[in-house]
């Protein structure tokens, strides 16, 4: 839920996604899901002289499954408080298992 | 509104407050969007960030999920005051049906068709669907040194894929449509040729590279296929 909540707060920052068979893909992120679905508007394919597959698309649909990296902005990112809610995780789920 | 059951303590009043608390939710979730898009022009929003960080009080709600109509209020507060039903699969993938969609699959099958249907798993089902086959093409080298791509269209009609299948879906920009960056026409045959003779390449490169792995004393990485 961590990550769900983390990337809520990313929408409508661009991202670029790099998919686990290597096709990275530039947009703005426009939703996300539990599943970490996203959708992207305005995306495109980074090199696309080597993946032509989805050249004409501009809103994408990708599949949390199958993401390996999500490069952020890092201004987009606070990492103060993104420690704080990880450590808060950790100690509910300390405190669940005990 | 089932809510209420364990409510009535014996008295005689019907209208226990139970009920109300609930739509007063339901009414703040299902606000106007005009809302959402004065928030959304804030950049980095200062405000509630602490909220959203929160390790969720229960993650009972979300395994079944229903879709827009499911009448369970998330109880998170999101920064941006969209109401919580936006941040479905189901949300995602509703502007999308009915229209002309590209799907990319793991093993890079690509297909072009109508959405018409998904699932919160993004099972799809596509009509006048047509699978676009890619192959690098041989011959041709462009100036940069990169290859051009030869492109075939093999009709199916209607198509099921199954969720797990799916990389990206996108819509097709039907003005940009006709003029595929990078790629000509081909005869399918001849597609489907160099696509055998490239996936026997790519078989025998793999079983290599895989014994090299084990050789090594390591698990090999093969991607998305593994």
């Amino acid at each position: 839920m961590l990550f769900f909540s983390f990337f809520k707060t990313l929408v409508d920052h661009e991202i670029t996604v790099e998919l686990k068979n290597e096709i990275c893909i530039r947009g703005t992120l426009k939703s996300v899901d539990q599943f970490l679905n996203m959708k992207l508007d305005n995306a495109g394919v980074v090199e696309d002289v080597r993946w032509p597959h989805l050249v004409s698309t501009k809103d994408l649909f990708i599949r949390g499954s199958v993401v390996r990296y999500v490069h952020l902005p890092s201004s987009a990112v606070d990492t103060q408080l993104l420690e704080d809610a990880t450590r808060r995780e950790a100690e509910a789920a300390k405190n669940k298992a005990k | 509104m089932a809510f209420n059951h364990n409510s009535h303590h014996g008295r005689p009043i019907p209208q226990p407050s139970g009920p109300i608390d609930f739509n007063a939710m339901l009414a703040r979730s299902a606000q106007p969007q005009e809302d959402a898009s004065a928030q959304l022009s804030t950049s980095i929003p200062t405000t509630g960030y602490e909220g959203v960080y929160a390790a969720a009080p229960s993650s009972f709600h979300e395994p079944s999920v229903l879709g827009p109509s499911s009448s369970k209020a998330p109880p998170a507060v999101l920064p941006n005051e969209l109401p919580p039903q936006a941040f479905l699969t189901s949300a995602m993938l509703l502007e999308f049906v009915d229209k002309k969609v590209h799907v990319v699959l793991r093993d890079d099958k690509t297909f072009v068709g109508v959405l018409r249907s998904y699932d919160q798993y993004a099972n799809m089902l596509l009509t006048e669907t047509v699978e676009r086959l890619f192959v690098k093409n041989p011959d041709q080298v462009m100036v940069d040194g990169s290859q051009a791509w030869l492109i075939a269209d093999s009709y199916q009609g209607v198509v099921t894929v199954r969720g797990e299948n799916v990389a990206v879906a996108g819509v097709v920009d039907l003005d940009q449509e006709d003029d595929i960056r990078h790629c000509t026409r081909a005869p399918e045959e001849h597609v489907r040729q160099l696509l055998a003779e490239q996936k026997a390449r790519k078989k025998a490169e793999t079983t290599k590279k895989i014994r090299a792995f084990r050789s090594a004393g390591l698990e090999p990485d093969l991607g998305m296929d593994g």
